[in-house]
């Protein structure tokens, strides 16, 4: 196991979280949820940022704050607005890599940089968004890192630079004994991605599934105030009130294709299921 | 810790041009005041101390500190490393310091200068670097703003006592004529206990800052 959070608690009194994950070898394992919910919250647990007032973390196998330099060299991070200072460039931080890093691949870094037109020389303070992204998710993959940890790569990218940075991510899981665990805003960059993902909300967590369990299985039921007094609730996880009668969300779409013909039921997605379930209400 | 240590290298090659400006002021006011060491001497000294508190300011940017405890140096080492990069660069300062002041004796022709010189630089290579040691914990405790308001507070409150101790020389002359005389008696035991004390302060920040820092939140 990478990351294994067991009966955490931490408390930012009124906030509270309470969670337990984990997050496996050759998976990328993603977090979901509103602003608020907590998910920055387990990512810099993981990371040994901060320390949890209960229960266990574990990562690479052993408790997070117990790595040695040498293990601590084995996860590579991101974290929105946190990276070297923007007095440096890259030329700078090149011999910082070199020397933290045992397997700082240093022409890979550099032929990257260059096919993200990040230039090696202007100060990093500079940079655009999308540049300051590219470069610290890049200082993340290249040090032969098992294990990622994404606390909102993509934010506030275009649609080229995101793409650019998830077929980055997809080619640093080819060796296959990693892993990575991530959070992002955009339903559609993990659904793309992810082989699993947590909901959380409110510092829960609400569901774990499988992506391809979701996108095959889950589905929403949009009906009317008479069509849900007379629905078979049995497969029916979270619902939640809308103008025209209800949404009701359900792990079992097709059960309901077959025997409610005369509902509407369309796909479930990432975003769907994080509306109606931390919008919703559970029956 | 050796890669923290060229982060805050390159961080002093960023302010390169700064540095250099700062230099040759300092230069300038070694010519202006006649080449005495105690006005441009512990003035550079004080500058590449503070530098060290700048690269701890320079860290904090933008979630840098966060970022930084990413990496595999841990908590220990970013102490650590300050503490060598706050002596490494007071070394600096202090051997271009001397030079400097060599170069106005130099051209003042007075070897005496040069006898005054050694101990005004050995003192200041004493007390800089303290203000490094003394700055971390408290930089680490209360932050960039409350930590400097605190070291400024330490260091009034130091000279405030020593104000205080002048003062009232009348009422300690007997003790200090008594410590004078047993200094003067025991001048190898006594410069061993003061570099005992130094030895001891300069550790007991060091626990105290990797104390602050192990218990942080980022």
């Amino acid at each position: 196991m990478l990351v294994q959070l067991h009966q955490v608690e931490k408390h930012y009194d009124p906030f509270c979280l309470r969670c337990s994950l984990e997050a496996r070898e050759g998976y990328i394992t993603g977090l979901v949820g509103p602003n608020g919910a907590g998910k920055s919250t387990v990512f810099k647990l993981a990371l040994n940022l901060i320390f949890p007032d209960a229960g266990e973390v574990s990562v690479l196998g052993l408790p997070a704050g117990s790595l040695t330099d040498a293990e601590r060299s084995d996860i590579g991070a991101v974290l929105p607005g946190a990276g070297f200072c923007g007095s440096l460039s890259i030329r700078d931080i090149l011999p910082i890599l070199r020397h933290m890093y045992r397997d700082f691949q240093e022409e890979y870094f550099v032929k990257k940089c260059g096919e993200f037109r990040l230039p090696m020389d202007k100060k990093i303070k500079d940079f655009s968004t999308g540049m300051k992204a590219k470069l610290k998710v890049l200082t993340a993959v290249s040090h032969k890192a098992r294990l990622l940890v994404l606390d909102e790569p993509t934010a506030g990218l275009d649609v080229l630079a995101r793409d650019q940075i998830l077929d980055l991510l997809r080619e640093y899981m080819i060796p296959g004994n990693r892993g990575i665990l991530i959070s992002s805003h955009i339903s559609g960059d993990l659904e793309g991605l992810c082989d699993d993902f947590y909901l959380i909300g409110d510092g829960n967590i609400l569901l774990h599934e499988e992506t391809d369990v979701l996108l095959e299985r889950y589905g929403v039921l949009k009906v009317t105030e008479e069509q849900y007094q007379a629905l078979d609730k049995s497969w029916i996880l979270n619902v939640k009130k809308e103008p025209f009668g209800y949404s009701c969300l359900t792990g079992q779409r097709q059960f309901y294709m077959e025997n409610a013909p005369e509902i509407v039921v369309e796909k479930g997605g990432i975003d769907d299921v994080i509306t109606i379930m931390i919008q919703g209400e559970a029956l | 810790m050796k890669g923290l240590l060229i982060k805050d290298l390159m961080l002093l090659k960023s302010q390169g041009r700064f540095f250099a400006v700062t230099v040759i002021l300092i230069f300038i006011a070694g010519g202006v005041f006649d080449g005495s060491y105690a006005y441009f001497g512990y003035y550079l000294m004080l500058f590449q101390a503070l530098f060290v508190v700048n690269t701890m300011s320079m860290d904090e940017e933008n979630g840098g500190m966060c970022f930084l405890m990413t990496l595999p140096a841990g908590r220990k080492a970013y102490v650590r490393e300050k503490f060598c990069f706050g002596m490494l660069m007071t070394a600096a300062g202090w051997t271009l310091s001397v030079l400097i002041a060599v170069f106005f004796t130099a051209i003042k022709h007075d070897p005496a200068d040069l006898t005054d010189l050694l101990p005004m630089a050995a003192g200041g290579l004493a007390v800089f670097p303290m203000i490094n040691f003394v700055s971390v914990p408290l930089i680490l405790k209360f932050g960039q703003e409350k930590g400097r308001i605190a070291l400024a507070a330490v260091f009034m409150g130091l000279f405030g006592g020593l104000l205080l101790l002048l003062r009232s020389k009348a009422a300690l002359s007997s003790g200090m004529d008594r410590l004078v005389l047993l200094f003067t008696r025991y001048q190898t035991a006594a410069w061993a206990a003061g570099l005992l004390l130094y030895a001891a302060l300069v550790l007991a920040c060091y626990c105290l800052a990797v104390r602050i820092m192990a218990k942080k939140e980022f």
